[in-house]
């Protein structure tokens, strides 16, 4: 099986290799918009506005979306699951928090992975780092999504990411 | 009966240089461990730093069964020595033969 993961940062081919993903996604490869664009181009949405994702999952552009902050949203997942587009949760700013932040916002991405399992919904965690020092290995993200999902954690992450 | 504890041997690659030999910056990793894992998890690991391979990359040795631990508790470690940095587990195995020759493939 073939992992993936998605950064905001270029890394270089040896490290992706090093790290063990066949391939990390940067902004170069796919965008990530707060809006959708409407040059053709396929791209993620990211918004915490349930308006912006639901406009989103409608456009055949927009490849995945990404919960601001976060903040997910239900009926949203629904409609994602429809659509079967993927929603990418990043992991990257969990490292950084302290450890009652960082419950809370594990406690969410659970619940949120809880109804992304019922509905069937395509997700994949991903790192979404911002810098080099938020970048994680396969062995490290797997481990992560294990903490975050129990169970679920090995199905979500790195599974095949738009289709590739 | 008293049996040895069997070993895993973790390959991590930091971002930035840093020297696993040097006595404070491998205390301050090894403090940063025990942050993450507990005074109980610190002694069930017993991580040690062997070997370091050049610059960026260095050998972890943890008691084995505790490995993934330790591979969770190095993703939350993001500063040694007041040094900002990432660590990244790169390979695990169970001697530590097998990873200097990945190293020797993998680093030229």
């Amino acid at each position: 099986m073939k992992f993936y993961d998605f950064s905001k940062i270029e890394v270089d081919l040896q490290l992706q290799t090093r790290l063990g993903f066949a391939k990390i996604y940067s902004e170069k490869d796919m965008p990530i918009e707060s809006t959708i664009n409407q040059r053709g181009i396929a791209h993620i949405v990211i918004s915490k506005s349930p308006d912006t994702l639901s406009k989103a999952l409608r456009s055949p552009d927009v490849k995945g979306i990404i919960f601001e902050g976060n903040e997910f949203n239900k009926k949203i997942i629904e409609k994602a699951a429809e659509a079967r587009k993927v929603i990418l949760i990043p992991v990257s700013y969990l490292l950084w928090q302290n450890v009652h932040e960082r419950q809370k916002a594990v406690h969410d991405i659970r619940k949120a992975i809880s109804a992304i399992h019922k509905l069937k919904a395509r997700a994949a965690i991903v790192t979404l780092a911002k810098d080099k020092e938020s970048l994680l290995s396969r062995a490290q993200l797997g481990e992560v999504a294990s903490m975050i999902a129990v169970n679920n954690g090995a199905k979500l992450f790195g599974g095949e990411l738009f289709d590739n | 009966m008293i049996t040895r504890p069997r070993s895993r041997y973790i390959l991590v690659e930091s971002s930035e240089p840093m020297d696993s030999k040097d006595v404070s910056t491998a205390h301050s990793l090894l403090s940063a461990v025990a942050k993450q894992v507990g005074e109980s998890g610190y002694i069930e690991l017993n991580p040690r730093l062997p070997f370091q391979y050049h610059s960026s990359t260095f050998i972890m040795k943890v008691n084995r069964g505790s490995e993934r631990r330790a591979i969770l508790a190095l993703s939350f470690i993001k500063e040694v020595n007041g040094k900002r940095l990432g660590l990244y587990t790169i390979k695990t195995s169970g001697t530590i033969r097998t990873l200097i020759e990945y190293c020797k493939r993998t680093y030229k």
